[in-house]
């Protein structure tokens, strides 16, 4: 249960900035899913913004759907990981 | 070796069209990449540690896996001791709360994810009902309701707002459309003593292990 305690950190840590910017509620969880249909209604927003949004779900997501032995130091690697994504989707995002 | 179970709502048959299927998967030697990422895995000594602790998961097992594929013969499951008795419920209600009050708070602070911090209060809602389960009722409820099916302490919210918590976890975990709107999240926040009020008077019943 604390390690889930933990996911939900790295979670609220990733998602927090990016809804804080996108203010769209169906984005929530940026699962890949979400993030097309955003995608596919705001094209302005263009592809790099997409890939690094995808980026982003692609590591929050594996952290998430973790279970058993999944949490490991590979699971704290990828956590870092899913850090620098978001990091690099705000560069991004500041420089448009 | 692998040994695959199916359990949860398409083994209860209470799934709905936001239901998942949920699919477990023993191996030894352990390998998770060979299966679909969705899927649990886990690995022999894993579950026998489940087991031996008594957690409500391998409880859940236990109860309601059904097998689908055993490359030996005989599934693994089958062949293992009943898990021991489930005794982490009142520590695990009490984290539950925690999390449920951590979203609360959240949610109160205007978080721009309202709609992942209102899946967080349902999923912690919904987990206090089923840890409590067994000692309030006597036996183990999994079901998605099983916070409405305490019989000394049923939840004191509405269904349809419960169940907009549940799709708001399920927006959140697997991009399903929800439809969120401001008044809602407020009627619910407006309700949250009486939920908390549920919370410890559950937490309470359970650390009295009373019927």
């Amino acid at each position: 249960m604390k390690k889930f305690l933990n996911k939900l950190d790295i979670e609220r840590k990733a998602l927090k900035p990016i809804n804080s910017l996108f203010r769209e509620p169906q984005l929530c969880g940026l699962t890949a899913k979400a993030i097309e249909q955003w995608h596919s209604q705001h094209p302005e927003c263009g592809i790099e913004i997409y890939k690094r949004l995808l980026a982003v779900s692609n590591s929050v997501g594996s952290l998430s759907d973790r279970s058993g032995e999944r949490f490991d130091e590979q699971y704290m690697l990828d956590s870092e990981r899913s850090e620098e994504e978001v990091r690099q989707l705000l560069k991004l995002l500041a420089s448009q | 070796m692998a040994d695959i179970y199916a359990f949860g709502s398409v083994v209860s048959g209470e799934f709905d069209e936001g239901s998942d299927t949920d699919i477990l998967a023993i191996e030894s030697p352990f390998d998770e990449n060979r299966y679909p990422s969705d899927w649990s895995v886990y690995s022999r000594d894993r579950i026998k540690e489940l087991y031996s602790r008594g957690t409500l998961f391998a409880w859940h097992l236990h109860l309601e896996a059904v097998p689908i594929f055993s490359s030996a013969s005989g599934g693994f499951l089958e062949s293992i001791d009943p898990p021991a008795p489930y005794s982490e419920a009142k520590q695990e209600i009490q984290l539950l709360l925690t999390i449920a009050k951590t979203a609360l708070a959240e949610l109160a602070s205007d978080t721009p994810s309202s709609i992942y911090e209102l899946g967080i209060l349902g999923v912690a809602i919904r987990d206090i009902g089923m840890a409590a389960s067994h000692i309030l009722n006597g036996n183990f409820c999994f079901s998605k309701f099983a916070p409405f099916l305490l019989r000394s302490a049923a939840l004191p919210m509405n269904r349809d707002d419960y169940f907009f918590l549940i799709k708001c976890r399920r927006a959140t975990t697997r991009g399903y459309h929800v439809n969120y709107d401001d008044e809602r999240c407020r009627k619910i926040m407006e309700t949250s003593p009486s939920i908390f009020e549920w919370g410890d008077k559950v937490l309470t019943q359970v650390g009295k292990g009373e019927r």
